[in-house]
């Protein structure tokens, strides 16, 4: 039948591997010789203070998450108003999205550094005493990508919101308007609840993102480092199997990123059933 | 407090200015220094042809392009195939299981690709697809499958089943009712597919890194691993910067609207 | 309590419709004035423009004297009612009706027994925990208006608040509402484009269409002496009898009398003195085209009602018989005359036709020749080049 193409594609190349590294993450293969470990892989990784170190990382980054979604949801507000031009202006922030990750990255590689455009706007207001490489820190590199991170979401979830208050009865507003409520009010009882799905739908975007998309950024800004300052467990799978040529525990950090997005997955699914009984 | 309305529409438009500029400024860098030699981007002065230069010197920039291209037509090909046969499958014919399979191949959506990347190197490795574009080729179209089948599930499920219904009653089998009648009126959604994946696709840097040989790198794995070399020139990154951003910038703003009606179908399960 | 007045208001879209044009009204205190028109003739654009939510272009629209073109909605004092109904389908039914007072600093107690006070009236009560999709259509339409009347405000506006209902629904709903609006004496401006809504409700009546006031007056005015084409067409179900005629000066029969008669294809009437003393502009008329009006109504079985008097009987081939139980409508063809449509447009009809509301034991059958009565004291006349009724 027609659909059969399509199924053994994805079985192929995206449901096997699933298994085999489960298999993979159970040994200490490094390309040319394997032994079979067994479950305790797991384990001593859950032992293994880098592992956490890395799991932080992708911690921290979660805190941006709420910001990659507030500030879309203003602007969102923003061109909701229709003033005139504001289509020209949805394209504008739109565009970031149709550029490479990559792209982004050498941008912002650039913006952050001891030379580069922010210390020049620091000087500008008067903190010129000390430029700094944002990059050299681990903490403040990790900030560097957050930000950078956000203002690529901007564009997606700008639309994402949107479209959502496109959707919307405007007699709903209306009513508000008369009823007595400032743009404030309106904003914040009647609008956010009504988004209350496409923030759902932002929100798990913004995480899978954040825990997969980033990884070129960060390929390109910091390379991981300063030291494991910015080792995502996305990065790090790829730092361990294909730099380290360590399979086994790449291929084990990667079920662990795996379950991770199945478990977002699953919640966000149980978030939407409750909310669609009880709506 | 009364805002006279002339007031709050301009504060509106200087607030989406000030964004509009943040959103920008780094296309407007970019630019700004791709046409800078060395000494000039540390003044941040002048400008020349020192930087495409360098980048064309280091780069085999014509031929990344190129590859980039084939890459990307030739995954959205076997995307489309696949998504178009098994979207129309799913939507339209009902048969055991449908469902379920149905759901295994969305979900797989959620398959973060470094999950899966290291097995996925050692099997194509074993059949030698890592050394040619077939391999990488293979896994962008296992990538964008999930997504795409959904879309135009979604897509072929708003067309009346009457319309399937008729041309099966006029004696087509359903591999003709899909190829003369499903087809033609799904080009929309085809569309909003065909600039999804090559934005992603033009786009991506792992799959390409991992997957193809030197000589037959994306302009956006060239990019990065010119940029990890920390020894080129920042204006010649610039420059390979914007070569590499521009294909997909114009495939955006040609095809916005089905961009954004992409998106919008994906969420209005 | 207000008083609302619109002077001049005029609305122009910025691609170049006028939606109101030069809209002249004032509501009395306590008042309910009904806008009726059309679909598209700018009554739902004007009562936005007293909402506050379209900007008017130019003109003044006052609420107790005092002008309020730039003030926002929300400072108004105004509650409306929305075709939709507009609830919020996040909140409860109570909540629904609580959300405005909660922000306008009103205390809880104050809130709470408001809302129970019309959840009360409204027969609400067993429903105020409900979700708005867990509700009837009727029943919305009751939490769309419990939300208003919780709101106390100087004025309730409300556009087509009764059009989603069925037909059945919104008979009942329409007294209710009626009710309602008398015993809090609020002022209202109503909308709808259903006259008959617009007769039973409104202590005035203003139609409009296409953004021009046709005429404003109390609901028997505005059927018994409609000032034009339109308003005579619009108004009363079924509509008007609208015919192209001459007006001649008869000539003096043997025993007749000397009078005008008004001559539509082969049909002459006579009119009587009592008419020409009410209508003396139909001086300026004799021998010229005008429109006749007769409402059907006032078209009778002349065998059942006895009239011999031949200057107001005509003789109609009947095309068509309805029965509607409590009475008949008769459709009784007029040959080649063209049928003048509501809006004054000429519409040509060969099968041109009068209809008469007539007593259901009226014998009449398709294909007779019937001898039809003309009430001749109820006819109108009409100016056919602009429309407008001739009286002085």
């Amino acid at each position: 039948m027609l659909s059969i193409p399509a199924v053994a594609l994805v079985v192929a190349l995206l449901g096997v591997p699933i298994g085999q590294a489960v298999y993979y993450s159970m040994t200490t293969w490094n390309g040319t010789t394997s032994t079979w470990i067994g479950p305790s892989t797991y384990s001593s990784t859950f032992t293994d203070p880098i592992f956490w170190r890395v799991l932080e990382n992708n911690g921290l980054l979660l805190i941006a998450v709420p910001f990659a979604i507030g500030i879309p949801l203003l602007i969102a507000a923003l061109l909701n108003e229709h003033v005139r031009g504001w289509r020209f202006f949805r394209s504008v922030y739109f565009l970031p999205t149709a550029i490479s990750w990559v792209v982004i990255g050498m941008f912002a590689l650039r913006f952050f550094s001891a030379t580069g455009v922010l210390n020049e706007l620091l000087g500008h207001v008067g903190f010129g005493s000390q430029p700094t490489d944002l990059l050299a820190g681990e903490g403040s590199a990790l900030l560097a990508l957050a930000i950078t991170f956000i203002w690529s979401m901007v564009g997606t979830n700008t639309m994402i919101f949107l479209t959502g208050m496109a959707t919307l009865d405007p007699t709903l507003i209306e009513a508000a308007r008369v009823d007595g409520l400032n743009r404030f009010q309106i904003f914040y009882r009647v609008t956010l609840p009504l988004l209350t799905r496409f923030v759902q739908f932002a929100f798990v975007i913004t995480v899978i993102s954040a825990f997969s998309a980033l990884f070129s950024l960060i390929f390109v800004m910091t390379g991981g480092g300063p030291g494991f300052g910015t080792t995502t467990l996305e990065f790090f799978v790829y730092q361990t199997g294909f730099q380290q040529v360590q399979f086994g525990t790449g291929a084990l950090y990667g079920i662990i990123l795996f379950v991770i997005m199945a478990v977002v997955g699953l919640v966000q699914l149980r978030l939407i059933r409750a909310e669609d009984s009880g709506w | 407090m009364v805002i006279p309305r002339r007031l709050s529409t301009w504060g509106l438009f200087a607030a989406m200015i000030v964004v509009a500029v943040i959103m920008l400024y780094p296309f407007w860098y970019m630019i700004d220094n791709a046409f800078r030699n060395g000494g000039q981007f540390d003044r941040q002065s002048g400008h020349s042809f020192a930087g495409w230069h360098q980048l064309f010197a280091n780069l085999p920039v014509a031929g990344q392009l190129l590859n980039s291209t084939l890459v990307c037509a030739a995954a959205i090909v076997i995307i489309l195939a696949v998504s178009t046969t098994a979207g129309f499958a799913f939507a339209k014919l009902q048969y055991r299981g449908s469902g379920t399979i149905f759901l295994l191949v969305v979900s797989a959506l959620m398959v973060p690709l470094q999950s899966i990347i290291i097995p996925e190197y050692v099997n194509l490795a074993k059949f030698n697809l890592t050394n040619s574009y077939a391999g990488a080729v293979l896994v962008y179209a296992a990538l964008g499958t999930p997504f795409a089948t959904f879309l135009m599930a979604t897509y072929y499920r708003g067309i009346s089943d009457e319309l399937i219904e008729a041309a099966v009653m006029d004696g087509l089998g359903y591999e003709r009712t899909f190829l003369n009648i499903a087809l033609p009126l799904s080009l929309p959604a085809i569309a909003t597919v065909t600039v999804l994946q090559f934005i992603q696709i033009w786009d991506d840097l792992l799959v390409g890194l991992l997957f193809l040989p030197a000589n037959q790198r994306t302009i956006t794995v060239g990019l990065a691993t010119l940029s990890a070399g920390r020894t080129t020139s920042i204006p010649a990154l610039m420059a390979g910067s914007i070569v590499s951003a521009i294909p997909a910038i114009i495939v955006y703003l040609i095809f916005q609207r089905h961009l954004i009606k992409g998106l919008t179908l994906g969420m209005g399960r | 309590m207000a008083r609302i007045e619109l002077d001049s208001v005029t609305k122009r879209f910025s691609d170049g419709t006028v939606a109101v044009n030069s809209l002249d009204l004032t509501v009395g205190d306590g008042e309910l004035l009904v806008l009726v028109g059309p679909s598209g003739c700018g009554k739902t654009t004007a009562l936005r423009m007293v909402a506050g939510l379209e900007e008017v272009t130019s003109g003044t629209i006052s609420i107790d004297g005092l002008p309020v073109n730039n003030v926002e909605p929300r400072h108004r004092d105004i509650a409306m009612v929305f075709q939709s109904y507009a609830l919020y389908p996040h909140l409860s039914v109570y909540e629904n009706m609580a959300f405005s007072l909660k922000y306008r600093k009103i205390a809880k107690s104050e809130i709470k027994s408001r809302v129970a006070e019309a959840a009360r009236v409204l027969e609400l009560e067993p429903y105020l925990e409900r979700k708005p999709r867990q509700l009837s259509g009727g029943q919305r339409q009751r939490v769309a208006m419990g939300r208003a009347i919780v709101r106390q405000p100087r004025a309730f506006l409300m556009d087509e608040p009764l059009s989603n209902l069925d037909a059945k629904l919104r008979v009942q709903m329409r007294a209710e509402i009626g009710q309602l609006q008398r015993s809090l004496g609020v002022t209202t401006i109503y909308v709808t484009h259903d006259q008959t809504e617009a007769m039973t409700l409104g202590t005035k009546v203003a139609v409009i269409s296409g953004g021009v006031l046709q005429q404003v007056a109390a609901p028997q005015d505005l059927y018994r002496r409609p000032a034009n084409l339109f308003v005579a067409g619009f108004i009363g179900s079924p509509p008007m009898n609208l015919i192209d005629a001459r007006l001649e000066r008869a000539d003096a029969g043997p025993g007749g009398t000397l009078g005008p008669e008004v001559v539509f294809g082969p049909h002459r009437l006579r009119i009587p003195a009592s008419v020409l003393a009410e209508h003396p502009g139909l001086d300026r008329y004799l021998g010229k085209e005008i429109v006749l009006g007769i409402r059907p109504e006032h078209l009778t079985d002349a065998s059942l009602v006895g009239t011999s008097d031949g200057g107001s009987v005509i003789d109609l081939p009947i095309k068509l018989r309805e029965e509607l139980g409590s009475e008949v409508h008769v459709h009784g063809a007029i040959g080649e005359a063209a049928h003048v449509g509501a809006d004054g447009s000429d519409d040509v009809h060969s099968l041109a036709s009068l209809v008469a509301r007539m007593d259901p034991r009226t014998k009449i059958a398709v294909g007779d020749t019937a001898p039809v009565a003309v009430d001749a004291d109820h006819l109108h006349f009409f100016d056919r080049d602009t429309g407008a009724s001739i009286r002085r």
